[in-house]
């Protein structure tokens, strides 16, 4: 006697696209602002023919980036409300229809009016485009693609989060987290080994965790692309750069979708209103928030009450301070779990006390370096290429004799820092390895007033005459064709005074190039400009360098198109510089001398 | 179609609502399933109706097994506690959505039935009264023409006018249609006019199950009045007793006949057996198993 009406049941599936024809009705009218009517719009005003792939990439990367995730959370919450409520749930799951086919039902209901809308809003912007003379309006499929892939991927996110919560408000909310959570965590995360692990900095990890925080890692990599070649009629156009990202995000919200399947096969409708509906997950639940909470709410105790320096005592008060935010995490889960405020069993510690262990060992594990990520010095024998910074220009060093030496400063580093303790804050130090073996090793220091000897050796290796010519633009020749701009600015007047003002003198590319190479270039080689001088005490520096600056604008060899900086200040013994200025009537005073800074007043 | 449980189990968390239930309902019978609050009667309902997975045992309609069985529950009706609608829905849209959904559906039987039932068809369902909703919910479930049709306090709420109505309605389609009616409510004085079979359920078990007229025979009243120092003749099953002054009145297992003969030897004063209604039976029934009248002093 079994139903041969095994796969979809179209009853079901009429009502629920005519019960939330608000979504659908909503999430068209945005789309239509956002593309048809921008289209519309422009078309009158172009003297050309152009190029309407901008309007398609537009509307996928900044509004359908935001719109569609919302529109398929919406349409899930709509079509899977009825596993909410008791009754609803009770009615839905007593009418004569498989579980299987119900639920194509409604996901089908949730996806295809969705669907539908992007092809409508397709077909309108291809006619409007067509008929207000762009050159391409086909380039619109990019719309079509990227809005549907867009839709397929967070309607399957949806969808899931739908069947693993029986609570209305709690699905937005899961929602939310899965598309954000794993960024966050690992946002959040990092600030332990900063603060704990000596070297680490923001950019020691790579940025994968928010590979599982779709949204986050789509806002990422969803960008402009104008690699494509130009259209029939020689415009420019552009492309969606990322398609990949958004096929393996589409591929992984039909894995969900049929996740969600499983789990809407085995759902005991007794569930509705609980905020977990899958049992095993429960503990799951009440970790994740323990964890979350430990890192968000543990990290926001310690800065407000107890930063300090990085030492072992710290990090038991950071571990404590996670202890009480997993604490305030575990039991709220548990609350929302229970329904109930009486949730302090003495069972229920166990699992708090798990997390707080595990995030302890994390915290101490940092402190105590069991990784060894502290004292990681590459072999200079394994390096290709280490840049180096002080907060300034990245500097590059591939010959082996000057990787040596950076590898040989970073051992000294990590030596003078590992006994220092915290003080003043006087420079950065990054360090960028590229390694043999493919790998990519990366370390941020911070050196303090504690730190002077070393300090010092790495103020001479960035004060080498070849070092300070890398560090401030590496052009051994400037011709005056480079010279976009140049001017010198001044000040000859101590400060507060009637006559302060600052005073600029603009040059010409000839002056500019002939500045450069006669002076500035021969006083780089002498070591008496472009100085680094973080060894040397503020009054020394400023009783040395004049507060007069000299700024040269030249293509940037990069970035095609842009423009890259130039920027000197002389010291008293830029002796050519100096000259050269003097005669042109700029005779700035020291900083010493001046008694402010060069643009005020303030030091 | 007979509906039957055998040996259902269902657990709520570490709470077993019902604990290898078993149960009979004979095709083209009126079962009233009677309990004490939280036995498990609206459990064993979800469980009839394909709503609840049992943990262990059977739920079969005609000896198919109902969960995920769209032949078998296109032929079954249920009328909950508190019916769902949908939320903008009126009568009109409701029935729609029912053609769609059961395939016996009879559009001709639910224009007739708007006479038994006076209701503004487009008017949404969520503005009417509880009564009314309740009417609503009837109209269209006998309208699906359901081969069984499971009913959880199903006249609560209705005008006494209605409830008749109502019960005509159903008794009816017992009589010419054979429906197989599945019925839960505590108005017991209601269910004793309309059940053929009575099933008491207590703490997720069957406690008793049989036919209304065996159950009713197999139970009586006796009052009496025995002479000075006599004592009650051995062999009484009795389940209840009390005494206003020297008249006793005793529950007793067994038919009348039988038990006014066993009293009889001890020469009583006075004696009169009375049959019990479905409601003192309920009550003496599960006053064996804890569920007695208690006298609290306040």
């Amino acid at each position: 006697m079994r139903s041969g009406k095994s796969c979809f049941d179209s009853g079901v599936f009429r009502k629920s696209v005519k019960r939330f024809w608000p979504v659908w009705a909503l999430y068209a009218f945005v789309w239509f602002i956002a593309l048809p009517l921008g289209i519309l719009n422009n078309s009158h005003q172009l003297p050309e023919p152009g190029s309407v792939s901008y309007y398609a990439v537009d509307a996928v990367t900044t509004t359908g980036i935001w719109l569609c995730p919302l529109a398929a959370c919406a349409a899930a919450m709509a079509v899977f409300s009825h596993l909410y409520n008791e009754r609803s749930a009770n009615f839905y799951a007593a009418l004569p229809v498989r579980r299987g086919a119900m639920f194509a039902s409604c996901a089908a209901a949730g996806l295809l009016p969705l669907l539908a809308v992007n092809v409508i809003i397709f077909l309108l912007s291809l006619l409007l485009a067509s008929v207000g003379g762009f050159a391409d309006p086909s380039s619109l499929w990019q719309y079509l693609a990227g809005s549907t892939l867009l839709v397929i991927a967070f309607f399957g996110i949806a969808a899931f989060c739908a069947l693993l919560t029986g609570n209305a408000v709690m699905m937005p909310l899961l929602f939310a987290a899965v598309n954000v959570a794993a960024w966050a965590l690992g946002e959040i995360a990092v600030m332990v080994p900063m603060n704990f692990s000596l070297g680490f900095g923001y950019g020691s990890v790579g940025h994968w965790a928010d590979i599982f925080s779709p949204l986050v890692s789509l806002m990422d990599r969803l960008h402009y692309d104008y690699s494509y070649p130009a259209g029939p009629s020689g415009e420019r156009v552009c492309g969606i750069g990322g398609w990949n990202w958004l096929i393996i995000y589409a591929a992984v919200g039909i894995v969900l979708l049929l996740i969600a399947l499983a789990f809407y096969l085995r759902r005991d409708m007794e569930t509705a209103g609980d905020v977990v509906a899958v049992p095993p997950l429960r503990p799951v639940f009440k970790t994740a928030a323990a964890v979350l909470a430990a890192f968000l709410v543990g990290n926001l105790i310690y800065d407000l009450g107890f930063a300090g320096a990085d030492d072992l005592g710290h990090a038991v008060i950071y571990s404590l301070c996670m202890a009480a935010g997993a604490f305030l995490g575990w039991f709220a889960a548990e609350m929302l779990l229970e329904k109930s405020f009486a949730v302090f069993r003495p069972r229920g510690f166990i699992g708090w006390a798990a997390v707080s262990v595990l995030c302890a060992a994390f915290v101490l594990g940092c402190e105590l370096d069991v990784t060894g990520f502290e004292r990681r010095v590459p072999d200079s024998a394994d390096v290709v290429r280490v840049e180096l910074s002080d907060g300034g220009e990245f500097l590059t060093f591939s010959n082996p004799a000057d990787t040596a030496l950076v590898t040989e400063l970073h051992a000294e580093c990590v030596e003078s820092l590992e006994d220092s303790g915290r003080g003043e804050t006087v420079m950065y130090f990054y360090l960028d390895y590229e390694l043999r073996d493919g790998s990519v090793l990366r370390r941020t220091y911070t050196l303090s007033s504690n730190d002077t000897a070393f300090i010092a050796e790495l103020d001479a290796f960035l004060n080498r005459p070849d070092i300070i010519l890398k560090r401030n633009g590496g052009v051994d020749y400037l011709s005056p064709a480079e010279v976009q701009s140049a001017n010198v600015y001044w000040r000859s007047e101590p400060a507060g005074d009637a006559g302060d003002a600052g005073e600029t003198l603009s040059l010409s590319a000839g002056e500019a190039a002939e500045l450069y190479n006669e002076c500035i270039l021969p006083d780089m080689r002498d070591g008496n400009i472009g100085l680094a001088h973080y060894a040397v005490p503020t009054w020394e520096w400023r009783a040395e360098a004049m507060s007069c600056e000299i700024n040269i604008s030249v293509p940037s060899l990069e970035l095609k198109g842009s423009s890259a900086y130039l920027s000197f200040t002389p010291t008293a013994e830029s002796a050519r510089t100096l000259a050269w200025l003097a005669e042109r009537g700029v005779k700035p005073l020291t900083l010493a001398e001046r008694g402010g800074g060069l643009y005020g007043p303030g030091a | 179609m007979k509906i039957e449980l055998m040996e259902v189990t269902k657990r709520f968390g570490p709470h077993a609502a019902l604990d290898a239930l078993s149960m009979a309902v004979p095709a083209g019978s009126v079962y009233g399933l009677v309990g004490p609050n939280g036995a498990g009667k609206t459990t064993a309902i979800r469980c009839v109706t394909g709503v609840l997975r049992p943990d262990a045992g059977a739920v079969l309609c005609s000896s198919e097994p109902v969960y995920e069985n769209p032949a078998v529950k296109s032929r079954m009706a249920w009328i909950p506690d508190e019916p769902f609608f949908f939320p903008q829905a009126g009568v009109d849209d409701m029935m729609r959505f029912y053609v769609s959904e059961y395939p016996r559906f009879d559009a001709e039987r639910f224009e007739k039935l708007a006479e038994a039932f006076p209701l503004e068809r487009d008017k949404p369902i969520r503005r009417f009264s509880r009564g009314m909703k309740k009417q609503a919910a009837f109209w269209l479930a006998l309208a699906a023409r359901p081969d069984v049709l499971v009913l959880d306090e199903p006249v609560d709420g209705l005008d006494p006018v209605m409830r008749r109505q109502v019960w005509r309605l159903l008794l009816d389609d017992v009589a010419e249609r054979g429906t197989t009616v599945l019925v839960s409510s505590h108005n017991l004085r209601e269910l004793e006019d309309v059940c053929d079979c009575v099933g008491i359920i207590n703490g997720g078990k069957m406690l008793l199950e049989r036919r209304l007229a065996d159950l009713q025979e197999n139970i009586c009243k006796l009052q009496l009045v025995l002479p000075e120092g006599a004592a009650l003749p051995e062999g009484l099953d009795v389940v209840h007793e009390s005494a206003s002054g020297r008249l006793r009145t005793l529950i007793v297992r067994g038919s009348a006949g039988a038990a006014t003969e066993r009293v009889a030897a001890a020469g009583p004063i006075y004696l009169d057996a009375v049959p019990l209604n479905l409601e003192e039976i309920f009550i003496y029934e599960l006053g064996g198993e804890g569920h007695e009248v208690r006298e609290i002093m306040l």
